[in-house]
């Protein structure tokens, strides 16, 4: 069943006190905190899941290994960046957060975001 | 550095089999990183192995690759290596000279065994990063490139030998790929942190992140000999 078909297409207000969902790559993990690179990607828009929409084991599923950083979009937005919901077919909980992410923003969000979920050495 | 060429030594002579290859040195110079038996060569590219100590504790050859190597009395030698004299180590560093280059020979360098030794985990997370496909990070991650992965480990080397010329430790960085294919490296001592980000284009100039409590500054630098003043500030109190 697509979103469409249940009813879940409706694009939602992100407010700054919703947590933001990225899954960290076991090679991120380091000495039980995040690399930074974790956010330095070409892509001016980083994809992410609004926290009020998933669930932690819902964002994971078929990442093994992998593992969940939360990040609060009145933060995101502090650092002048966008946040919003941007529903795929296939995932309605999928967001955006848009901007050029520089090194030293790539930083103050690690600084910030909460551990949900470990990633696992491999 | 400058290279010397070829036309600067004699013609190089075939090494016999049973000389005893510990008088051999090769200098580093621009220095790459591969993996034994993985590794393409082309016909262009000529590799020769780092012969890391008077001792030469660490042979690692690429199998079939000819060896150039110069000895104290600056008599150059080219030697095929066969499977025989590959060691069990996998991961080497490599001269990468262009063809019809040679190597300028030192005799007071013998750091290099000592950061294979110190440096062993960071270059294998390097050689690693080259392995992973797109999307890696579950999302649009781009692959990290062979030129990238060597700029990395020559960053690596940099970073070493500014330790060894500053008579202290060197401090083993954390490395990481980057989703733009990017390498960075990290070190943290007390509560400053040196984040140098090896961009995934040639193009892109290295990158500086140096954060100490709430305090954060960026900069870039042209090349990787610049990375010694940053290092310093790590070690400054």
């Amino acid at each position: 069943m697509t979103n469409d078909e249940a009813g879940q297409s409706q694009v939602i207000a992100i407010l700054s006190e919703d947590s933001l969902y990225r899954r960290i790559h076991p090679s991120f993990k380091k000495n039980g905190k995040v690399s930074t690179a974790i956010f330095k990607q070409r892509n001016p828009h980083l994809s992410v899941d609004v926290a009020k929409l998933t669930t932690p084991e819902c964002c994971l599923a078929g990442y093994q290994n992998h593992g969940l950083a939360g990040i609060l979009a009145g933060f995101v937005r502090q650092l002048s960046l966008n946040a919003y919901h941007d529903p795929l077919p296939d995932n309605y909980a999928h967001g955006i957060v848009e901007g050029k992410i520089t090194d030293a923003i790539a930083k103050k969000l690690v600084l910030s975001a909460d551990l949900i979920v470990e990633p696992e050495s491999v | 550095m400058p290279f010397k060429t070829a036309e600067d030594f004699e013609t190089p002579k075939m090494l016999e089999a049973e000389k005893d290859f510990s008088e051999d040195v090769i200098l580093k110079t621009h220095i790459s990183f591969g993996f034994a038996g993985e590794r393409q060569i082309s016909a262009s590219e000529i590799y020769s192995p780092i012969t890391c100590s008077a001792g030469v504790r660490h042979h690692a050859y690429l199998m079939g690759a000819p060896v150039r190597s110069t000895n104290k009395d600056n008599i150059q030698y080219i030697r095929n290596i066969s499977g025989d004299d590959v060691t069990g180590v996998k991961a080497i560093a490599v001269h990468s000279a262009g063809e019809g280059d040679w190597i300028t020979p030192t005799w007071n360098n013998l750091r290099l065994s000592l950061f294979y030794d110190v440096y062993r985990q960071p270059l294998s997370k390097i050689a690693e990063a080259r392995r992973l496909p797109d999307k890696w990070n579950s999302y649009d991650a781009h692959r990290i490139s062979k030129e990238t992965s060597f700029r990395a480990a020559e960053a690596l080397i940099e970073a070493f030998l500014t330790f060894c010329n500053l008579g202290v430790n060197a401090i083993v960085p954390f490395v990481a790929p980057c989703p733009d294919g990017s390498i960075q490296l990290e070190w943290e001592l007390k509560e400053k942190e040196l984040e140098i980000v090896v961009p995934f284009s040639i193009d892109q100039k290295i990158r500086i992140l140096k954060a100490e409590k709430e305090d954060i500054v960026e900069a870039v630098i042209d090349s990787l000999s610049e990375m010694a003043e940053h290092l310093m500030w790590l070690l400054r109190d």
